[in-house]
């Protein structure tokens, strides 16, 4: 591929001319150095002397080429021009393509508009989604009354399946969570009380601390990482795949078959793995601190019921159940509407997860504030 | 004048299993050829190759007068950026709207926005799309209009040769037609390189200039529509329908 180039070339006896020469086309014009360097050097040329023939016939052509022509000569392309017809036939294309632009137009007043259009918007769909969470609430509700109405309907299979992808394969990583952060409380209260004897103390932190807050929270913030944000990308995936509509083609509910099974199993299993969590917790919080203390582990252990109430053992997993209900909604609801493109369920997926573990905090600050004088 | 594309005694495989065996077929410039055959034939996997995507078993396939094989990674790539592709589906990417999609191989080249924004519109125009639709996703067009939106994004660089992979699949006969029509548009006047796997047999008629014919494994026949008419061979007469009997 020859390089494109052009020069002014006088020929004896007659007017001057400008002759090109060489691969005007995309690929030979790629460089956006040299496609400006050209541009410039055509538009002097041309400017220099307007009455000036142009021979284009040597040259290889294109789209792109003759785009470069058009725009070096700006508004007004030489008088005579000398082209091959398939030359001809590229200019008279670009005289008939109209401009096209990226976005939608938009006039003066949208754009001073845009910053409060962007805040309403916001806050309309933050409201808009809490509607739809607690449409979805009502749904579920209505759909687990039909369900203890009629139990030969209710879709075990599937809420097994649930409980097995987003139980039994969580209790390896909750307890290993639930265990370090034993150790972390132990050995931090550990610290700040040796030397005052509060044994006791050490084991009401640890057990209050674990069975009330941390070991619900943190397994619900475990499985909404884990498993909300699993149910939205594979509820955005089916509904980008269109098999939400195959289920309702074939009459059936979508709704009972993909959404009412998730959030079941997510309210059977929250419970369970705060159990869990706070098990292990406890085990090796009391532990460590027995290492710590020099004294016996049994002992901590047959402190603890007396220590600390069980109420706030209940309280924990009641609010499990909470959770998982809570992430359950949040992640059916967000994979139910993910628009049909690749990045929105990556964002609705993120959204999914960040919304849930926020939602967690914030009920878990809304129950500690309620019940502040209970279970002490 | 040297053939675009090349295969010379080619052996493909899909998975490790054997699929095509012996392929030997040329485009030359200027030439729009078929590449038809059965279900499952390994049309596709040959495209995969000819992209380099995938290396033959044995043989040699030519790109531009190069073999594809003994090239760098680099070359490879430098060697793609002169054809268009115009996939199954059209394959669209669905977190760009239809002026970004067309875009993408212009900004890949590195050409300032001021020259791409012309060039799609150039694209889209010679898809037959309005520019009105250029700021729309992908979600909100028609079947039709996502295989015009695929063709001005395999047109908008320019290509030496454009490669279509079943374009009128899942088009109604209508939006099909008009697409073999707008294709046959281009070709008259863009004067375009193409190879086309296609199971239509009204767009192998109106397209191609001559079509190869694969399947069990083997190139079963090449040449224009009429000549292969005039064949024999069952499979040929099967495929093509001119016996009567229900093609592919």
């Amino acid at each position: 591929m020859r390089p494109p180039s052009l020069q002014r070339v006088d020929s004896p006896g007659g007017s001057p001319r400008i002759v090109l020469s060489g691969s005007w086309t995309i690929r030979g014009l790629q460089n956006p150095r040299r496609l400006l360097d050209l541009e410039k050097e055509i538009h002097l040329l041309h400017a220099r002397d307007p009455k000036c023939p142009w021979d284009l016939s040597g040259a290889t052509l294109d789209h792109f080429g003759a785009l470069l022509l058009r725009r070096g000569w700006l508004a007004s392309p030489p008088i005579h021009l000398q082209l091959t017809p398939p030359q001809a036939s590229l200019f008279a294309r670009w005289a008939r393509i109209p401009p096209c632009s990226p976005q939608k137009t938009k006039d003066g007043l949208e754009t001073w508009l845009r910053p409060a259009r962007w805040i309403s918007q916001a806050l309309f769909d933050s409201l808009a989604l809490i509607g739809l969470i607690a449409l979805l609430f009502l749904t579920f509700l209505r759909q687990l009354g039909a369900s203890l109405a009629k139990p030969h309907r209710i879709p075990f299979l599937e809420i097994s399946q649930n409980l097995y992808q987003m139980g039994l394969k969580a209790l390896g990583i909750i307890a290993i969570v639930g265990s370090l952060i034993g150790i972390v409380i132990s050995y931090l209260a550990a610290l700040q009380l040796q030397g005052f004897a509060l044994r006791g103390f050490l084991v009401f932190i640890i057990g209050i601390s674990i069975v009330r807050e941390l070991g619900p929270t943190l397994a619900a913030v475990l499985v909404a990482g884990r498993s909300g944000s699993a149910i939205t990308a594979e509820l955005g995936v089916m509904r980008i795949r269109g098999e939400i509509d195959a289920y309702r083609a074939m009459g059936i509910d979508p709704l009972y078959r993909l959404v009412f099974p998730r959030i079941v199993a997510l309210l059977i299993l929250l419970p369970l793995l705060v159990g869990w969590s706070d098990f292990f917790g406890i085990v090796t919080g009391l532990g460590a601190a027995a290492l710590t203390l020099h004294t016996s582990f049994l002992s901590l252990v047959r402190q603890m019921p007396r220590l600390v109430p069980s109420f706030n053992l209940w309280f924990g997993i009641i609010k499990g159940g909470f959770f998982g209900l809570l992430i359950g909604l949040v992640a059916c609801r967000l994979g139910w509407d993910v628009p049909p493109d690749a990045a929105s369920l990556g964002r609705e997926t993120t959204r999914s997860v960040v919304l849930s573990i926020t939602l967690v905090i914030a009920l878990d600050a809304l129950a500690a504030v309620l019940f502040r004088r209970t279970g002490f | 004048m040297d053939p675009i594309v090349s295969f010379e005694d080619v052996e493909v495989d899909y998975d490790g299993r054997p699929v095509l065996k012996d392929i030997s077929f040329a485009v030359q410039p200027g030439e729009i050829v078929g590449l038809a055959g059965p279900s499952g034939s390994g049309k596709t996997t040959l495209l995969r190759h000819l992209l380099g995507l995938k290396r033959p078993v044995r043989g040699r396939i030519r790109l531009f007068g190069d073999p594809l094989v003994s090239l760098s990674p680099a070359a490879q790539r430098r060697l793609r950026r002169r054809i268009g592709v115009l996939f199954q589906g059209g394959a669209l990417l669905s977190s760009l709207n239809v002026f970004e999609n067309v875009a993408l191989p212009l900004l890949e080249m590195g050409l300032p926005d001021a020259w791409v924004h012309p060039m799609v519109a150039l694209a889209l125009s010679l898809a037959g799309l309005p520019p009105e639709n250029a700021p729309r996703m992908p979600s909100e067009l028609s079947g039709g209009m996502v295989t015009r939106v695929a063709l001005a994004r395999g047109l908008v660089a320019e290509p030496e040769l454009l490669l279509l992979d079943e374009p009128t699949a899942g088009l109604d006969p209508i939006v099909a037609d008009a697409f073999i029509a707008l294709m046959c548009d281009l070709q008259k006047s863009l004067g375009i390189t193409a190879l086309m796997i296609s199971h239509d047999l009204r767009a192998l008629e109106r397209l191609c200039h001559r079509i190869v014919l694969v399947g069990d494994g083997h190139l079963i026949a090449q040449g224009r529509l009429q000549d292969l008419a005039l064949q024999a061979d069952p499979r040929i007469r099967s495929f093509f329908r001119l016996d009567g009997e229900p093609g592919p």
